[in-house]
């Protein structure tokens, strides 16, 4: 989850409300904001993605201030008319390979200081970082518009020199790329081409895109006038982050002004702000949310989570601001009405129940095969289902066998971490490599799932195993237990000769139900305890439980 | 008394005192039952005794091994001061293991870009250190010698700590004394109490006339070892049990999936980090996974495509994955009541189901973090449903655990409203979040009539242990433990 830094000063200013800090704690969490880290004059929040306008002070003091019936304000006609076209952005028919989209604005007479300067850097890192996944979906720009032509093109270029906005000499784009902070850690999020997006007027390039903007536009505190750009292959997002970026600017007392973009044929102004209201019937609204709240308190409890709602017969429409790109139906609204009215404050009510609650046969059943093993005095145990082939297999005596018949993970960040386990009795052997010093006999079982793969296709099967160590035991130990156990289950079972890696020849038996081999039990080979660490003679069972 | 204890008595009224093996040959007893009498007679101030401490050194194999080579970490030492840096892909074996962890503890190596490579004070290490000196010569001796300084007395609790041996307490008896209670002790004639009771006297004596030797009930003795459930499964239980007695129904679904279900089916977008190896485990076998639900594909394809504005991979659906969380299991239950719904519409309502199992993350496993733990997952499929209910219906299961808990307003993709759940640690603790929850979006339902909805929620169990066990370290300490750790559980 994002986390960003806002600085609590700065943060209460721009609300216009002296807050206590725990006062404010507590209304960032009835809004669902956690606190990750606190300083003496910052906090570091938790903003949930699907919130994105909540990544600048700006856009957190808006809700703050709205939540707080502070100087609310629901307009977003921002746009200030200019009769000649701000600036004409022109796209080349060639950055259609790039499959790129690009919106942007020009705000004017801005006056930026350290606190919003920042701001504005980070709101645009955070989203391109964020919801532009690392810049692949969606990047910003911000210039100085004093420094650059009205007409700007928008183009895949080959390599070619410019100087960075770090730099001071010209360098070539692919130097850019190799020999920059921006250029290693934002190169994977060029399009697939081996041509270059950039934008560039007659002075030159403007940005190489989505890595670093030029030096000639760079912007710092005695910036007046900005050009924003917003580009990413997502058209929806990038048309909808412009606004969110304009509205931002218009906050900090920019003025606002369209641009005209031109791709081939096509002509359009950015920044449309189109009306989009959801509209809702009272009692749907009481319905999701389980209180009667009244037509009257929904409209002000909407107003508080900072839309514009009115009440038209029965019905609420709510106005959708533009910079709320999370919602989706009807539910995010009744959501915010929620938060609204508080958590804490929703009354509880029980939903009925018309059946008994039923638990799993085999949840029944395995508990019942639990209690036999602690009756014959064995201590249960519970493992990681995750392995690799050494103590899976190779410690066993087993051959490793074909990668096709096992559940193999793919990319695993711990080394001794690369399959699922195929059987239960490792997991019992490590348990007793750890309990060398501990008082004879050992006992333990396990009864629990392991995977294998059949005709292509994964299973999960309960096994249910158990391990007795001592100084001094045998084969028949072993087989009373099981007899013992699995007569007093009511299980039906034979057994018969078996040869098992793990077990020493002719002391382990295979156990057959319903005619199929289901399982093994005998004494270990010492290869095998001496593989473990153990070193007293141990007797183990393992069942399949496919059969129940 | 006990006929020993009578022969010991009488042999000692000169009131001389005599050395254990006086004793033995003057009463003719071997050495346990004389020891075992002289301790019952001290036990009732019949004799003094005079005793002189010993430690004993008792070594284990592992430490046997070293005593008669090296210390594991001064082997590998030895190595590295030959090779200067070792692979550290190499160093496999279990006794390799050993003696890396106790280099880089006493930071005499260190591991850098996959390389164990020997640090300043490693340098200055030489080999064979003074402590595997020690070590041979501790070998050789069966007690500790009683002067030691101060440095090879941290050897010896180095070693302890190691278990590579063992140094018990033992006192031993030098001389035995009567003491003045037993010089006026009379009736010798008790050697008719009985000792020990057989089904002879039971059978054939007169019961009435019997007197029984006493037992000090004060006597220390060893517990007796008792088998019982893991811990965490009593949880499951106790979790399982809880909500059946909410009229919950138990369902339960696979663990390796594909992504189709653990991801697109609750919203997640095909581009989000979430779903790459860094934070799941994908498979390398099986690798793709068939979707059976064609039609519930299609409408998840279009619903995702719709509000993310993604490009539709088919494959990235299809990917294996093992679940990441459980509300895979509740959504193919939605699903099934959705088909069932569309034939029948004289569906009993609501629905109330629970399901309880193990989910991954691709973490990188140390003593904090686990790569599989539990959840709880469930839902309720009904009318008129309400965050309200959703409230209760939480409260009231933790309530069954003596938890209070509250609501905070979060996202999850798949839910809205979303509520994330709050636990307090104590009475005054801090607050812990211990699960999710919410109202399914109507979109990963498809139920197409307003008036259903379905409320979901998962629960982390492991933060139930925590909130339980306060003596907990760390949730690791509850999978593959040692029989120690299992044997010294409370039952619960």
């Amino acid at each position: 989850m994002p986390n960003v830094i806002f600085n609590i000063d700065y943060l209460l200013d721009l609300v216009g409300s002296r807050l206590e800090k725990e006062k404010l704690k507590d209304i960032l969490y009835k809004l669902g904001i956690e606190v990750e880290h606190e300083e003496e004059n910052s906090l570091t929040l938790e903003i949930t993605p699907n919130r994105p306008d909540l990544f600048s002070v700006v856009g957190l003091a808006r809700y703050l201030k709205n939540f707080l019936h502070e100087n609310r304000n629901f307009h977003y006609n921002i746009i200030k008319e200019s009769k000649q076209p701000e600036l004409n952005l022109i796209v080349n028919s060639n950055i259609k390979k790039s499959k790129l989209f690009i919106h942007g604005f020009i705000a004017k007479d801005i006056k930026l200081d350290d606190n919003s300067l920042a701001d504005l850097f980070n709101f645009s890192e955070k989203l391109s970082d964020t919801l532009g996944r690392m810049r692949k979906k969606l990047s910003i720009g911000i210039h100085d518009y004093d420094t650059i032509d009205k007409t700007v093109e928008f183009k895949l270029s080959s390599d070619k020199k410019f100087i960075h906005l770090k730099g001071t000499e010209p360098e070539l784009f692919s130097e850019v790329l190799k020999n920059t902070e921006k250029g290693k850690a934002y190169a994977q999020a060029l399009p697939k081409t081996n041509m270059f997006p950039i934008l560039e007027d007659t002075k030159g390039v403007l940005a190489l895109i989505p890595i670093i903007n030029s030096k000639r536009t760079a912007v710092s505190k005695k910036t007046t006038n900005l050009f924003v750009e917003v580009t990413g292959t997502s058209e929806y997002s990038v048309k909808k982050i412009n606004e969110m970026l304009a509205i931002t600017l218009h906050e900090l007392g920019a003025k606002i002004y369209q641009i005209n973009i031109s791709d081939g044929d096509k002509k359009y102004t950015s920044l449309n702000f189109p009306e989009n209201y959801i509209t809702i019937p009272v009692s749907q609204v009481e319905a999701e949310i389980g209180i009667k709240i009244g037509s009257k308190n929904i409209i002000s409890l909407a107003n508080k989570m900072g839309y514009e709602a009115a009440l038209l017969d029965k019905k609420i429409r709510f106005s959708i601001p533009a910079y709320r790109i999370d919602i989706l139906n009807e539910q995010d609204v009744i959501e915010d009405i929620a938060i609204g009215y508080g958590y804490d404050y929703i009354v509880l009510t029980p939903v009925p129940s018309i059946i008994k609650g039923k638990l799993l046969d085999s949840t029944i059943i395995f508990n019942r095969i639990s209690d036999a093993f602690i009756g014959a005095g064995f201590t249960e145990s519970l493992s990681t289902y995750l392995t690799n082939e050494e103590k899976n297999f190779t410690k066993m005596r087993m051959p490793t066998p074909n990668k096709k018949d096992y559940i193999l993970l793919k990319d695993s960040k711990s080394s001794h971490i690369t399959m699922a386990r195929t059987h239960l009795l490792p997991s019992l052997l490590h348990v007793l490599s750890l309990s060398k010093h501990e008082k004879l006999p050992q006992k333990i079982f396990e009864l629990d799932l392991i995977f294998s793969m059949h005709k292509n296709k994964p299973i999960e099967d309960y096994h249910i195993a158990c391990i007795s160590t001592n100084n001094k035991q045998n084969f028949n130990d072993i087989k009373s237990t099981i007899y013992g156990i699995l007569l007093s289950l009511r299980i039906s079972f034979s057994i018969a000769e078996c040869k098992h890696d793990s077990f020493i020849e002719g002391r382990c038996a295979s156990i057959l139900i319903n005619g199929k081999e289901l399982g093994v039990f005998g004494e270990l080979h010492p290869t095998v305890l001496r593989n473990f660490g153990i070193e007293e003679p141990s007797t183990a069972f393992e069942l399949s439980l496919s059969f129940i | 008394m006990h006929k020993y204890e009578l022969a010991i008595l009488k042999s000692l009224q000169s009131g001389k005192s005599k050395t254990p093996e006086q004793l033995m040959t003057e009463v003719s007893l071997g050495k346990d039952e004389l020891l075992w009498a002289v301790e019952n007679l001290s036990n009732i101030s019949l004799i003094d005794i005079e005793r002189e401490k010993e430690l004993t050194i008792t070594f284990f194999p592992e430490g046997e091994v070293y005593a008669n080579s090296l210390l594991p970490e001064d082997s590998l030492l030895e190595k590295l001061k030959a090779k200067q840096k070792i692979e550290m892909k190499t160093l496999t074996f279990e006794k390799d293991k050993i003696a890396l962890q106790w280099c880089i503890k006493k930071n005499l190596a260190q591991v850098k870009d996959g390389f164990l490579v020997i640090t300043q004070l490693g340098e200055k290490h030489k080999v064979p250190s003074n402590e595997s000196i020690f070590l041979n010569s501790l070998s050789k001796l069966s007690s500790l010698p009683k002067t030691l300084t101060s440095e090879e007395k941290k050897s010896v609790d180095e070693f302890k700590s190691r278990k590579l041996l063992e140094i018990k307490e033992k006192n031993n008896i030098i001389s035995i004394k009567i003491s003045k209670k037993g010089s006026e002790f009379k009736d010798f004639s008790d050697s008719e109490h009985i000792d020990e009771l057989t089904k002879e006297i039971i059978l054939n004596k007169n019961i009435d006339s019997l007197k029984f030797k006493k037992y000090d009930v004060s006597v220390a003795v060893p517990s007796e070892i008792i088998s019982m459930r893991h811990p965490l499964r009593s949880l499951i239980n106790d979790i399982k049990v809880t909500f059946s007695q909410m009229g919950f129904n138990e369902i339960s679904g696979p663990i390796i999936e594909p992504s189709f279900w653990v991801f697109d089916s609750l919203f997640v977008p095909q581009d989000h980090p979430a779903r790459d190896t860094q934070d799941t485990f994908h498979l390398s076998n099986p690798e793709f996974l068939d979707i059976d639900e064609k039609e519930y594909l299609k409408q998840i394809k279009k619903t995702n495509i719709k509000a993310w504005k993604i490009k539709w991979n088919d494959n990235e659906a299809k990917s294996a994955v093992l679940r990441t969380q459980l509300t895979s299991v509740s959504v193919r239950y939605i699903r099934e009541f959705v088909k069932e719904f569309a034939k029948d519409k004289n569906q009993l309502l609501p629905k109330k189901l629970f399901t309880v199992g193990r989910v991954f993350r691709n973490e990188n496993i140390d003593y904090k973090h686990l790569a599989d733990f539990y959840q709880t997952d469930g839902i309720i499929i009904g009318k008129n449903l309400t965050l309200s209910n959703l409230f209760d219906t939480l409260s009231t299961f933790y309530k069954a655990f003596n938890v209070n808990i509250r609501f905070k307003p979060a996202y999850f993709p798949f839910v809205e409203p979303g509520a994330e759940i709050f636990a307090q640690l104590g009475e005054k603790g801090e607050w812990l979040e211990i699960g999710g929850s919410g109202i399914i979006r109507r979109e990963i339902t498809g139920i197409k009539r307003k008036d259903i909805s379905v409320l979901a929620w998962g629960l982390g169990i492991e933060r139930m242990l925590l909130l339980k066990d306060k003596n907990m370290k760390s949730i690791t300490e509850y999978y593959n433990s040692d029989l120690s750790w299992l044997r010294s559980r409370e039952l619960s």
